[in-house]
């Protein structure tokens, strides 16, 4: 597997560290963990060319973007509308959204699966790292 | 739908049966009386007059003209006669062929007595008469009618009766069933029809009924009920609403905090075990934050609910002694030397009326929010609260900061719940404005803003409780 990036939009610190710890736990080829915390912040991380040039193939765009359901300013069912835009703008088709919310409910993880670019929903404290590991790995596969 | 009829036919055949013998009996007496008068009397006077009545023969060529005419039919008048003469022992008629008859062999002339009738039968046909006797000539006169033709007459009235008895009735009938259908059957159908749409909750359908006016009346209070049963509805559903998305963020925003909490303690546990202390001692500080957040909203959510519970009595307060309780609990919570807050009272009358718990917290939640979004970019951050005498007999309360500001695009969400506009400034369950909100509007005053990046101002008006 090829080292990539992800990118972690969630606007509580300890979730990001908690994810964070368990993707290093993952043992996952990952080459960088970008921060953002709402939607507003993820999207000026990718309206922000002048920093992508200076990266590495590896690092940008990310493989992954991990996003929370309830944010202030901009939550994520907002994001995913506003990112269709960017993805077209920007052509980051490839990036495979995962949401991760401690939202259980079913009319949530419909509304999210829906949309073309979310492969996963995980429900936060509600799956063990090897889970999480493997359903990336899958992930991963089948979109390459 | 024929007994009716059939009945009043009945009756009516009786009552005329009763009347039509009773007329025609006497019409039958006058008729053998103006015979008797126009035909034996005055032939009897003939006789008187030339004194002959003392001459049987002449007597009895009188009584023969008279046997004749008997015979003679009446072209207006069913009726007959029957004479008896004594003197002869004979029975006369019309046909003649009882002449000669004696009393004693009377076998086809048989006298009755019918329903009260006299009745005589002569041959096969029974007659009502009405007898006269004349003495000079020792007649009995009978004056006969067939009962057959009185029977006849009283069936064709009867029937004439029963008919337009029928009619009437079948009219009323009609008449009836269209009064029943127009003005019962119908309103009641549409009122039957409404109901069940009422009872399965289906709102959509109006109900107008404009006659009759015992109908209009009761479906117009139907309608109203219909009107204030759909707006209570939607009240309830919206008031729903509201509770599922309520329940559903606050157990939402609980969970959270718990469920990091959790996984840190795990990692905390990794990392004494590995000896990670620093690493240990970060997630123990995390777990701290999250705990603290987690009480500060479930503080905030028991306030929002207590809103509407509010059980304290009205008092009467001081406002010095309420902003001083206000600025107490704000100095423990906030670094007041980082922001001047200033509290300034302006009022004839210093002593509210109310619940202390509802200025209480609308003071406090406002305060707070100044002091969480105070703009560190500025030289001198400060929140002054001014309780003063406004024009309409109320008060006022203005809470006002040199802060970040509410962001434009969220000026229609302040006061929704669960709203964070600077999540990166201070952490909070989103909730503050939403209970001040509230407690505005139970007090019956109102609130409004005036915001920009150099601050924001809240202003309060309150009806004076008296």
């Amino acid at each position: 597997m090829t080292p990539f990036s992800v990118l972690i939009v969630d606007d509580n610190e300890d979730d990001r560290y908690i994810l964070k710890r368990q993707l290093r736990d993952s043992k996952l080829p990952i080459s960088k963990v970008f921060e953002a915390c709402d939607g507003v912040n993820a999207v000026d991380f990718f309206e922000d060319s002048k920093q992508h040039a200076a990266m590495s193939d590896e690092v940008y765009p990310p493989k992954f973007i991990f996003l929370d359901i309830n944010m202030p300013l901009m939550g994520g069912f907002e994001f995913l509308r506003v990112f269709e835009g960017v993805v077209k703008k920007l052509s980051l088709d490839s990036i495979i959204i995962v949401m991760f919310s401690s939202s259980e409910r079913e009319q949530d993880r419909k509304m999210a699966l829906s949309h073309s670019q979310v492969k996963g929903y995980f429900i936060k404290g509600a799956y063990g790292v090897e889970c999480l590991t493997e359903q990336l790995r899958l992930m991963a596969d089948s979109n390459s | 739908m024929v007994l009716g009829p059939a009945a009043v036919g009945f009756i009516a055949y009786q009552f005329i049966e009763q009347t039509t013998f009773e007329k025609l009996t006497l019409l039958n007496d006058m008729h053998t009386t103006d015979f008797i008068g126009l035909h034996v009397e005055s032939r009897n006077q003939t006789l008187i007059k030339n004194k002959l009545d003392s001459y049987p023969s002449y007597v009895n060529a009188y009584k023969k003209e008279v046997l004749l005419e008997v015979k003679q039919s009446y072209e207006h008048y069913d009726g007959s006669f029957l004479i008896f003469d004594k003197t002869l022992d004979k029975w006369f008629y019309k046909e003649g062929y009882l002449k000669g008859e004696s009393k004693t062999h009377l076998s086809a002339i048989g006298f009755d007595v019918l329903d009260g009738v006299n009745v005589v039968k002569i041959g096969a046909e029974q007659y009502i008469y009405s007898k006269h006797v004349f003495s000079p000539w020792e007649w009995e006169i009978y004056g006969i009618y067939p009962l057959s033709k009185a029977s006849g007459l009283l069936y064709e009235i009867g029937f004439a009766v029963f008919w337009v008895c029928a009619f009437i009735l079948m009219l009323l009938f009609v008449i009836t069933s269209f009064i029943y259908r127009y003005l019962f059957l119908n309103p009641l159908t549409k009122i039957t029809q409404f109901s069940e749409n009422v009872s399965m909750l289906k709102l959509d359908n109006k109900l107008v009924i404009e006659s009759p006016t015992e109908f209009a009346v009761l479906s117009h209070s139907l309608e109203t009920m219909r009107v204030k049963l759909n707006d209570n509805l939607e009240k309830i559903e919206a008031a729903n609403e509201d509770l599922s998305e309520f329940s559903y963020r606050t157990s939402h925003d609980l969970k959270s905090p718990l469920t990091a909490s959790k996984q840190l303690a795990k990692y905390v546990l990794e990392d004494i075990k590995s000896g990670n202390l620093q690493e240990a001692t970060s997630s123990v500080e995390r777990i701290f934050n999250q705990m603290s957040k987690l009480e500060s909203l479930v503080d905030d959510v028991l306030s929002l609910t207590r809103v509407d519970l509010v059980t304290e009595r009205d008092e009467f307060l001081d406002v010095h002694d309420l902003l001083s309780e206000v600025k107490a609990k704000i100095d423990t919570f906030f670094h007041t030397e980082e922001c001047v807050l200033t509290m300034k009272v302006d009022m004839d009358d210093p002593k509210i009326f109310g619940q202390r718990v509802r200025y209480k917290q609308i003071i406090e939640n406002l305060v707070s929010n100044s002091f969480k979004y105070k703009d560190a970019a500025k030289k001198q951050c400060f929140v002054t609260v001014t309780l003063k005498d406004n024009d309409h007999d109320g008060i006022m309360l203005e809470v006002e900061d040199n802060g970040v500001g509410i962001p434009k695009t969220y000026h229609h969400e302040v006061y929704d719940m669960f709203k964070r506009f600077h999540p990166q400034l201070s952490s909070g369950s989103g909730l503050g404005l939403a209970i001040v909100k509230k407690h505005v509007d139970k007090l019956k005053g109102y609130i409004n803003f005036d915001t920009s990046d150099q601050g924001t101002r809240f202003t309060i008006h309150i009806k004076r409780n008296k």
